[in-house]
Formats: structure tokens, C-alpha cells, sequence
């Protein structure tokens, strides 16, 4: 916690050092936000990087004033949907089903996960997407239903319905598998 | 099928890891653009340095003596100091196949090559090399950005001391790098912009460091009596930072006209004063740079991040720095006529006495001992920190509960769950914060005691209260009995009287 203010006050002075140790800390836990919405391990490095990449083209106006984490887990929830929305050649992937991460590159540039992380992030891509960014941004980011709800432009109540009924798809997707 | 709280936990472990080629692939990429960034701040910083090198007194003498040298002796390298202040910043001009000594004993252009008294020399090699002595002690590393910022490379430089230290790098190649940390032959930290260059010479700026990062002196808490024309007081009124002494003004002094009594100021190295006015009591400094950084940041910011913040303060302030009542008190960052950087915090001010009390700690450019002062320092004054921040959370969680409550506080601390930014939040409060607030409305006094830091009470040094009007204060004990807290350190965790 206190970390994280010193981060940011570091961000907020434009220090290269707090930006790099912003990424080193984060790097893994925003991949693994980034493959939770996408499920694929190319796009979910593009995402991670365009938004460090945003946050360094920006660090002379830094401002926060909330939690560091949950920022970037925002950031990362943003940039995931642009690239839905802007239909680009990843676009088609993050409905995809089966995307063997595993092979996207090589075996010592790739990402790491175990199989069972896999599993889940392929029964996170079968969940609508709407749905698939508030149970990731619950549970992975452990944001709160009001703040996911701000982020989504919609009701508390709205965005607990997702989380009720996406929670609803995983489990019945995952039965038996894990 | 599986609970979904099963599912959440499973989910919530699905983790990925990035592999080392990848970490570098996308930092290379992420510090170029940081790099792209902060090109515009440092053409300001390279026009504001030029400026200050202007107006410096030594600057213009130094560069005429460089202009009628260089003029009747070509091929002697040139050297001069670039900036006034206490930071070892030089610049020089360096031709193929001679040397020169980075460090500032030995700061003399060197004719000859000597092995074992220079540290780099220029070569036409890939457009211009800069290189230093092949197979000796020292130790070169450069930075992976190719347009980084001066201050940020010095910050990059400390940070990869014991990288740099195992380096085998022997040279940079101007064109592919203008940066350079050097471990010089004395063991010093230079670091080295390379500026114009070609095949046969480059003007190189370095700035000299200690390897040990700079740390702060010791604590300093003064309390200063307001100055007054009509009340001489016998009481110390000034201070000067770089020594750490205070000063009485004489009354003959205080009643000069201004530009006298400021006189008088400079020529006594004052740099700042105590002062009384209708917004309190603080501190007016003499020829003394100033900027507030925030509140909280006393114990996190370290001696280089005061030093970046100073680098870009080009004026001297008028403002004084004021005692906030019921505030958490900024610290400011302050820079003196010498070159003296320091931090400061006021801590009260006394409309009855015409008293102010602030501390200050001033940037030792090489302090080990004071390092570790400092690291047992922060040691003891983070948790202060952590718990005034949280408490100032509650303060806003407990607004929030009796806005939708008919402006009645809650009656424990549980009915704030929903509100805790995180469960470490919700348990520090539960664990830690003694609540007074059962009964309270928002109608009652502003000075009622919402909560305050049980776990503080027995460090002697007091603790953090939130009133109701949801300011956080640092209370000392000699307060504690009137606030109705424990006075005793065994009576913390029992709940005082209201």
C-alpha cells in the first residue's frame, strides 16, 4: 500500500524509476488481467505494453489520487475493449474459443502459465464479454461492484447481474474440467 | 457443480508470469517512449541550465578564459564548472587520443596520457567513441534509452551501482548512446553526457557523484520566535539552513528599511525568518527556492527525488511557508542561496507566545551514517504516515455512512466494511483504530474525537486523531488527557472517556 503511494508520487515527478519499478511489479499481475479478457498471449502483451507505453507518453501529467492497482486494471479493461470495438486483427481472437497461447511465439518469449490457467482463461473467453470484464476486474483486480460500475457506465445492480450470471456461464463451463 | 466461491479462488489464481526476454522487450519499448516524452522538459532543462551557467558569476569569466585559451593554444582541452551550486557538474572539450580525469581532485586537462590518472578518451571509431581505460578499475554502463533526461540518468545510475560495478563495457559509441555512468579511478560515480561531437573531438558534461546515494543529515526540530520591530525578542529568529544556526536580529536591524534589513539578512547567510501574520505563524525565507510537494511525504521521498524536484525550481519564492491549523502539514522542498536542498514541515505555531516550530532535514550528498539515521527515522515515522492516510480514509467513509444515515455516525466500526478500500484496510481499522464516534452526528462539534491510532499510544511521540470535521492532527500526549484518550500506555485499547 504504501509502496504503491510512493509509486505514485514517483509517476506524479515524472522519475523513470518509478515507471520501472510501476512495471516490474505489475507486469505479471496486469498479463494475467490482460489474458483473462482476451486469451491470447500476443494480444494480452500488446494491451499490457500499450498501456505502459500510454502511462509513459503521459507521465509529465500523472495524476491519481486512487489505488495504483486498480488503475491500471482499468487501463488494461480499456484497452481490451478498444481493440473489440476497433474490429482490429486481434479483435477476432478475443471471442475465439481455442487459442493455443502455448505456441504463439517462442517457447523462451512466451508467456507463462500453468495449465489450469489456461483452462480458465479458455472458459472466461466462453462468457459474453461484458460479462467476462466484471468478473476480472472483481476478482482479479478486486475492484468493487461500484467502481466496475462506474467504469462500465452502468448501475451497481446491472453490473452484479453480469457477475451473477457470467459466474453462472464459468461454473457450468468449467464442471468436470478442473 | 462447484460453489462459486471455488470458482472465484481458482479463478483469482489463474496467473501469468512474463518471461526475462519479454520484461526487456517491452521496457525497451516503454522507456524509449518515456524518453520521446521528456525530450520537450529537457530542452527547457537545457535552456534553464544555460541560463543559471549565464548568470552565474563564475560561468562568464570561465568562459572567456575558455574562449582566449582555446583562441592562442589549439589542441588544449578545455575545462570548466558548469553550474554555482554544491553539485560537481563540469564540462570539457575532449580531442582523439588524449585523456581526461572525471573526477573533480584531479580536475585538470591532461596533456599527456597517463594510465593511471585518466579515465576516458575520444576516438573517431563508429562516427566518435568515448572510451575508458581497457582492463583497469574502471567500469562503464549506458542506459538503454537513446534521448533520457539528465536527472533521470544520474536517478538510473545509483540505482544500478552494483550492474555498473560488473560491467564489461569499455566503451559507447556517441551515435548509439550520449549517456555514460562511469565508476571513475577514485572510485567516484561520474556520470557523462556526450553533447557535439565528431571523429575527432566531443564536449563532454559530467557530473561527479559519490557512489553512496545521497541521504539526509540529521533531523533538525527549531522552534523560532516571530519576528516583531515593536518587541525585540531575545529569542533566536532566523535561521540558516546550510549551517543549521539561528540568529537573534538585533533591533537596530529590525528597524531598518527593507532593502537594508535584507541586506543584513544575506550578508548573516540567513535563509529564512520567523514571521506572525493574520494566516498564521511560518516561515518567510531570504533568497530561499521553495515548492510544497504534498502532505505525508516527510519519510517517502527520498534525497535524490528532493534533489530532481529542486533541479526545476528556478526562482526564489515570496511565499511563506504557513502553519496549517487542523491540517496535515506539507512538506516543502527548499533550496538555498549556497545550493544547500533540504525538506521541511512546519509543526505548530503559538499566536501567544509568537512562536513557530518546523523541522528540516537537509540533502547530504555523501552521508552513510545518515543513511542509516535516516532509514531508522523512517522506520519509526512510516507508521505515522500509514495510519494518518487511513484514518483520513475513515474520516471519509464515516462522512459517507451518515450522509445516507441521517447524519448519524455508525455505531461500530463493522457497518464500514462496505466502504474499505481493501479487506488489509477494513482489518487495520478493526485492529488498530480505537472508535469514539458511537453516538455522534454530524450536528455535534468539529473538535469531537471521531478515532484515533491505539496502537501509537505507547511510542511517546503521540498519535493520529480524526475529528469530526474529518481533519487528521498528530496529537502529543501532553493533549491526550484533554482529548479524553488513554494516558497511560496500558490503558490503550480500552475505550476512553468522550
Amino acid at each position: 500500500m504504501i509502496e504503491d503511494e510512493l509509486l505514485k508520487l514517483r509517476l506524479k515527478l515524472g522519475r523513470a524509476d518509478g515507471l520501472r519499478r510501476t512495471y516490474e511489479k505489475y507486469l505479471d499481475y496486469l498479463l494475467s488481467v490482460a489474458m483473462a479478457f482476451v486469451n491470447d498471449a500476443q494480444a494480452a502483451e500488446d494491451i499490457v505494453h500499450d498501456v505502459f507505453v500510454s502511462l509513459a507518453e503521459s507521465a509529465a501529467q500523472f495524476r491519481l489520487r486512487g489505488n495504483l492497482k486498480h488503475y491500471l486494471a482499468t487501463c488494461v479493461a480499456n484497452k481490451a475493449r478498444d481493440r473489440l470495438r476497433a474490429g482490429k486483427r486481434h479483435a477476432a481472437r478475443l471471442e475465439s474459443h481455442v487459442t493455443p497461447q502455448a505456441e504463439a511465439g517462442p517457447p523462451e518469449d512466451g508467456l507463462i502459465y500453468a495449465e489450469q490457467a489456461q483452462q480458465i482463461y479458455e472458459a472466461l473467453s466462453r462468457v459474453p464479454y461484458e460479462q467476462r470484464e466484471v468478473i476480472a476486474l472483481r476478482i482479479k483486480a478486486g475492484m468493487k461492484f461500484k467502481e466496475i460500475a462506474a467504469q462500465q457506465g452502468a448501475s451497481v445492480l446491472a453490473v452484479q447481474a453480469r457477475y451473477r450470471r457470467g459466474m453462472d456461464k464459468l461454473r457450468s463451463s468449467l464442471n468436470g474440467r478442473l | 457443480m462447484r460453489p462459486a466461491e471455488e470458482i472465484e479462488d481458482i479463478v483469482g489464481k489463474a496467473d501469468c508470469k512474463a518471461p526475462d526476454a519479454m520484461r526487456r522487450r517491452l521496457w525497451k519499448d516503454i522507456a524509449e517512449t518515456l524518453n520521446q516524452s521528456q525530450i520537450t522538459t529537457q530542452k527547457r532543462g537545457d535552456a534553464r541550465v544555460w541560463r543559471i551557467l549565464m548568470n552565474s558569476k563564475i560561468a562568464r569569466p570561465a568562459i572567456a578564459a575558455v574562449v582566449v585559451v582555446a583562441a592562442l593554444a589549439v589542441g588544449v582541452e578545455t575545462f570548466t564548472r558548469t553550474r554555482p551550486d554544491k553539485t560537481l557538474a563540469f564540462s570539457a572539450e575532449i580531442r582523439t587520443n588524449m585523456a581526461l580525469d572525471l573526477d573533480p581532485k584531479a580536475a585538470i586537462p591532461l596533456r599527456q596520457t597517463r594510465p593511471e590518472d585518466f579515465d576516458v578518451t575520444w576516438d573517431g571509431e563508429n562516427g566518435g567513441t568515448l572510451r575508458i581505460m581497457p582492463d583497469s578499475s574502471l567500469r562503464l554502463a549506458t542506459p538503454s534509452w537513446l534521448k533520457p533526461e539528465w536527472n533521470n540518468v544520474v536517478a538510473w545510475a545509483h540505482s544500478i551501482l552494483p550492474e555498473i560495478a560488473e560491467s564489461t563495457d569499455t566503451s559507447v559509441a556517441a551515435r548509439k548512446c550520449r549517456f555514460a555512468a562511469i565508476l571513475t579511478s577514485e572510485g567516484n560515480l561520474a556520470v557523462v553526457q556526450i553533447g557535439d561531437y565528431d571523429e575527432s573531438k566531443a564536449r563532454l558534461q559530467w557530473q561527479v557523484e559519490s557512489p553512496t546515494p545521497p541521504g539526509y543529515g540529521p533531523v533538525q526540530v527549531v522552534t523560532l520566535a516571530c519576528i516583531d520591530p515593536g518587541k525585540p525578542s531575545a529569542q533566536p529568529c532566523a535561521i540558516d539552513f546550510d549551517t543549521g544556526g539561528t540568529s537573534v536580529i538585533p533591533a537596530q536591524v529590525l528597524n531598518l528599511p527593507p532593502e537594508g534589513f535584507l541586506d543584513w539578512l544575506e550578508q548573516n547567510g540567513i535563509d529564512a525568518i520567523a514571521r506572525m501574520t493574520n494566516d498564521g505563524g511560518g516561515l518567510a525565507g531570504v533568497g530561499l527556492a521553495c515548492k510544497a510537494i504534498a502532505p505525508g511525504v516527510w519519510t517517502i521521498i527520498d534525497a535524490l527525488g528532493v534533489r530532481d524536484v529542486m533541479s526545476d525550481i528556478p526562482y526564489q519564492s515570496r511565499d511563506p511557508i504557513l502553519f496549517e491549523e487542523g491540517r496535515y502539514q506539507v512538506v516543502t522542498a527548499f533550496k538555498t542561496r549556497e545550493g544547500g536542498i533540504g525538506i521541511l514541515q512546519m509543526r505548530g505555531a503559538d499566536r501567544a507566545r509568537r512562536t513557530t516550530q518546523f523541522r528540516y532535514k537537509m540533502v547530504q550528498p555523501d552521508s552513510p551514517g545518515a543513511t542509516e539515521a535516516q532509514a531508522q527515522e523512517e522506520d519509526e515515522a512510516l507508521p505515522l504516515y500509514v495510519s494518518a492516510k487511513w484514518l483520513c480514509d475513515l474520516g471519509k467513509y464515516v462522512l459517507i455512512y451518515s450522509n445516507d444515515h441521517e447524519d448519524r455516525l455508525p455505531q461500530s466500526l463493522a457497518e464500514l466494511r462496505e466502504f474499505a478500500e481493501s479487506e488489509e484496510n477494513y482489518q487495520w481499522m478493526v485492529r488498530d483504530v480505537e472508535y469514539l464516534g458511537v453516538g455522534l452526528t454530524c450536528a455535534d462539534s468539529p473538535s469531537k474525537v471521531v478515532a484515533y491510532d491505539r496502537t501509537l499510544l505507547g511510542t511517546g511521540k503521540g498519535t493520529n486523531v480524526l475529528f469530526l470535521d474529518s481533519h487528521i492532527e498528530l496529537v502529543t500526549p501532553d493533549r491526550f488527557a484533554e482529548l479524553g484518550l488513554p494516558t497511560e500506555p496500558e490503558d490503550a485499547g480500552t475505550t476512553p472517556q468522550k
